[in-house]
């Protein structure tokens, strides 16, 4: 009964530990699409991290989220938002753009060491 | 921003263009009305509009990451269509399949799932374009980049068509094994993206090679899927989608009626 108990409590501070560090390993950075510009189009992301790139479209138009470097593409309806994880990376630069207004829509990840 | 239409709308129908060629070279082999293939674009086309409509709800599907998932899914499934296809086609060359009308199930629905996926993002495009005021640049883009893709599958139509019987066969073959594993090698990206595999190290860089945004970039993308930065995960999906296509024709081919007469000749 007790191996029982000492194994849910295991399992449960496994999970809690696991949980957070999944958790703490994912910073969240915002970027807002408006009138077809990246803001901040610069993004400054810490080397060997896993994040989590939340992107909201203020436009009514839709924008596809594109990056060869970092093999990402996503379409994101106008107003609305979408999330893209990226990373771990090595130190660079890493360009994305919006490839449905090129022209305008162009930014960078820059990976440096912490 | 003319450039910028034509570059998506060919990269798209580059896509489903080439393959949807190959699956009408197939289908005309067997003398398959083309009113089933052409029934299958309406489909996909449907589905399309239905899947670029709601783009916003499927995007929010398991916790923002639904459009990977879906696109993933959509690819996966292209995949085992291609690989059903070479499965068949391997049989009937060996005169061991007894209805041909088996080989139309996995084209018809490849041709309905490339352009459900292909189609729905360029709806998607235009949709933008309608909104804002559809300029002549948009229009003429897209007929200009549809034009570009449609000659290329026209020219693979004719180049697979004309080529003589014994290497179309494995001309079609090369060509459904690539662009199956690069389907593969495309949802597998997808699912990492998601973050539903893990991101590992690139095993190498060929963007100095051939750059993924060159025009001969966009085209190995669009028949095998051409990634110049892949992770050991993604080759090691493409490996093992190689392995299938190889493998399982050579296995399905062995008829059980050819088992039991092998088996019984050895214990004879």
């Amino acid at each position: 009964m007790s191996s029982k108990i000492s194994l849910n409590l295991f399992i449960f501070l496994w999970l809690v530990i696991t949980g957070s560090a999944v958790h703490a390993a994912k910073p969240i950075i915002e970027i807002t699409i408006k009138d077809h510009l990246f803001y901040p189009a610069e993004i400054n992301v810490p080397a060997h991290t896993k994040v989590k790139l939340l992107i909201i479209n203020d436009d009514p138009t839709p924008e596809e989220f594109e990056s060869y470097e970092l093999n990402r593409e996503k379409v994101i309806v106008g107003k609305s938002k979408a999330v893209v994880f990226i990373g771990p990376l090595q130190p660079g630069v890493y360009p994305f753009f919006g490839e449905f207004n090129m022209s305008t829509a162009q930014g960078k990840i820059i990976v440096g060491e912490q | 921003m003319l450039l910028d239409i034509i570059a998506i709308v060919l990269r798209e129908t580059l896509e489903a263009g080439v393959l949807i060629s190959l699956l009408l070279s197939i289908s005309k082999q067997f003398k398959f009305s083309s009113v089933y293939i052409f029934s299958a674009g309406i489909l996909g086309l449907i589905g399309a509009s239905f899947y670029a409509a709601n783009m916003e709800l499927i995007s929010l599907w398991f916790d923002y990451v639904g459009q990977e998932i879906l696109n993933a899914s959509l690819q996966y499934s292209i995949f085992l269509a291609l690989l059903s296809t070479t499965i068949l086609l391997a049989r009937y060359r060996s005169n061991q399949l007894n209805n041909l009308n088996f080989i139309l199930i996995p084209i018809l629905a490849c041709t309905s799932l490339a352009i459900i996926r292909e189609g729905a993002e360029l709806i998607i495009l235009y949709s933008g374009h309608i909104q804002q005021g559809l300029t002549a640049t948009a229009i003429t883009g897209g007929i200009i980049g549809f034009g570009i893709g449609a000659s290329a599958g026209i020219l693979t139509y004719y180049g697979v068509s004309l080529t003589p019987q014994h290497y179309a066969a494995k001309l079609q073959n090369l060509l459904l094994i690539l662009i199956g594993c690069g389907m593969v090698l495309q949802a597998t990206q997808l699912l990492i993206q998601a973050d539903w595999l893990p991101q590992k190290k690139s095993l190498w860089n060929s963007s100095n090679l051939l750059s993924e945004q060159s025009v001969m970039g966009q085209f190995f993308y669009s028949i095998m899927g051409y990634e110049a930065t892949p992770t050991s995960i993604e080759i090691l999906f493409y490996i093992g989608a190689l392995v299938l296509f190889i493998s399982l024709p050579r296995f399905f081919n062995k008829s059980p009626l050819q088992l039991t007469s092998s088996n019984s000749g050895t214990t004879s």
